[in-house]
């Protein structure tokens, strides 16, 4: 048995000593500690110093609950603890994030007299860009509820706010201009590529998703390599298909605002991506497909 | 042996010290012979201009890590120094108003100390005086500068409306419109939200500073016994 001093990584103060055996496993610590602190476990986080990091008091958090907890603890017995605050399943927050923009993109299609003061027909681009917006979100929640597996089961409650706060604003924010009453609509043909943009991106996206539900077996967080179809030629063809989807987007609409959003998006899934590729460098080492890029197959 | 990221970084703060002290010293003079802040633009704008403008950089650092600091609070300070500056160019109102003179002078006095400070601390020259000054000015200086930042924004408002100054009106082929005027208006309520954010910041970083330093004191007490 090895007693383990836990210490709350902000404060420095000890939150308590643990008895440990070297069966111990990450979570089974995180219930004790759950019982001292009345903090539900999926509140607390455990880190250990960090040996690759250059700055001071930086920690890396303890890997799966299913980790044995002599696996971590060095010699001094001293695990780092933080809570990290109220959490809200992930699922939720994706359908609070995506039902938002279903409901703020209609009020400016809807509601022109309201917000603009004035009305005016709408035409084929704006009735377009209301179907393809609206379908874009209601495939979006379809798959949090049936298709994805969340490897984590919750996160910080704060997150509700930021991501919310993004979607809804930017939704606002293309909309607004998408159905003004002095839009002006590309040429037929333009909104015709974009569309057909629109619709390969959200296909694949959703075929691509598929893929990944079906390399992971109900319950488990088990992780593989994804293979087949665009998955030969990137690491996270999701991405590079819904990047390909507003990219449709903004040439069927042509409004500034659509591009600053479709770029705001790529930026954000370039970021993942380049971590999500090199978890699976790390993991899967010589097997993982050298020739395999992250975003922009052959390029990037 | 200074490394070239330090050196860089020293001749940045020394060339942004030497110009902003000029700026307080040709500032400080106009105000003390003309009682008055008719012709202050004239004299010190160019210089302003070229200081400021050069303080995008400042961004540029945070993004590469050249500095510790958060690139996004970074960016937040500059552009909305940079905004300032770049009304003061295009809005003649502003040029000749008491807020004008009363954020370049904050500004000046603030600029001064605080690059000179970066500067030795690179150097890891540890000037108490100066440090005590960055941690201490700022309780007057933050409220005059947000004072003559937001007296500027309200002075150009009326020029904006009148001329459509930097008014972008629908339609157009991006199907964009931009309203500097509501802009402004707009922006003015994050000096509101922002300054006691920002302020209760730099309490907390003197609070630091000067428990830093009677550390330091009080061990140096300890070895000379």
């Amino acid at each position: 048995m090895v007693d383990i001093k836990v210490v709350s990584q902000r404060s420095k103060k000890e939150v308590g000593s643990f008895s440990t055996s070297s069966s111990t496993t990450v979570g089974e610590l995180k219930k004790q500690i759950s019982s001292k602190t009345r903090l539900g476990t999926e509140r607390i986080r455990l880190a250990v110093p960090s040996k690759t990091s250059k700055l001071p008091n930086a920690f890396e958090a303890l890997g799966k609950d299913s980790d044995l907890v002599s696996k971590h603890v060095g010699a001094d017995s001293t695990l780092y603890f933080k809570d990290l605050g109220p959490q809200i399943s992930w699922s939720l927050v994706f359908i609070c994030e995506y039902a938002g923009p279903l409901f703020v993109y209609p009020i400016f299609y809807f509601l022109s007299n309201l917000i603009y003061g004035t009305d005016s027909p709408k035409s084929f681009a704006q009735k377009v860009a209301l179907v393809c917006y609206s379908l874009h979100y209601i495939k979006r929640i379809y798959e949090t509820i049936f298709v994805h597996r969340f490897s984590h089961g919750t996160m910080p409650i704060f997150n509700l706010f930021k991501n919310c706060s993004y979607y809804w604003g930017c939704t606002a924010m293309v909309s607004y201009f998408v159905n003004h009453p002095l839009y002006t609509e590309a040429p037929i043909e333009r909104v015709y590529l974009g569309l057909g943009l629109w619709i390969i991106g959200e296909v694949f996206n959703y075929i691509c998703h598929i893929q990944l539900r079906n390399l992971r077996p109900a319950g488990s967080t088990e992780r593989k390599i994804p293979r087949g179809l665009l998955f030969e030629f990137v690491s996270c063809p999701n991405y590079t298909v819904e990047i390909l989807s507003w990219i449709g987007f903004s040439i069927l609409t042509q409004t500034l605002t659509s591009w600053i959003f479709a770029l705001m998006g790529a930026a954000q899934m370039w970021i993942w991506a380049v971590g999500k590729h090199r978890r699976y460098r790390k993991e899967f080492g010589d097997k993982y497909p050298k020739s395999r890029k992250i975003l922009i197959p052959f390029l990037l | 042996m200074v490394s070239i990221k330090n050196l860089y970084l020293v001749l940045y703060n020394v060339i942004q010290t030497i110009g902003w002290s000029i700026i307080l010293f040709k500032l400080s003079i106009h105000l003390f012979e003309t009682q008055s802040p008719v012709g202050v633009w004239e004299k010190v704008g160019a210089l302003v201009s070229i200081f400021q403008y050069a303080a995008v950089l400042e961004i540029v650092h945070s993004v590469f890590g050249l500095v510790k600091t958060s690139a996004a609070t970074t960016f937040i300070q500059v552009f909305s120094r940079v905004a300032c500056v770049f009304l003061a160019q295009n809005v003649p109102t502003t040029q000749n108003h008491f807020f004008l003179s009363l954020m370049l002078m904050s500004w000046s006095i603030t600029e001064v100390i605080r690059y000179s400070f970066y500067a030795l601390s690179i150097l890891k020259i540890d000037s108490y005086i100066l440090g005590w000054l960055r941690y201490t000015t700022f309780i007057i200086l933050y409220p005059t500068g947000v004072t003559g930042e937001t007296g500027t924004i309200w002075t150009s408002l009326e020029f904006v409306k009148n001329t459509k100054f930097m008014t972008l009106t629908m339609p157009n082929s991006l199907n964009f419109a931009f309203d500097f005027h509501n802009i402004l208006i707009f922006s003015l309520g994050f000096y509101v939200i922002g300054l006691p954010y920002l302020y209760t910041y730099m309490l907390g970083q003197r609070k630091k500073f000067i428990a830093s330093h009677k550390k330091g004191s009080t061990t140096n007490i300890k070895k000379t016994n």
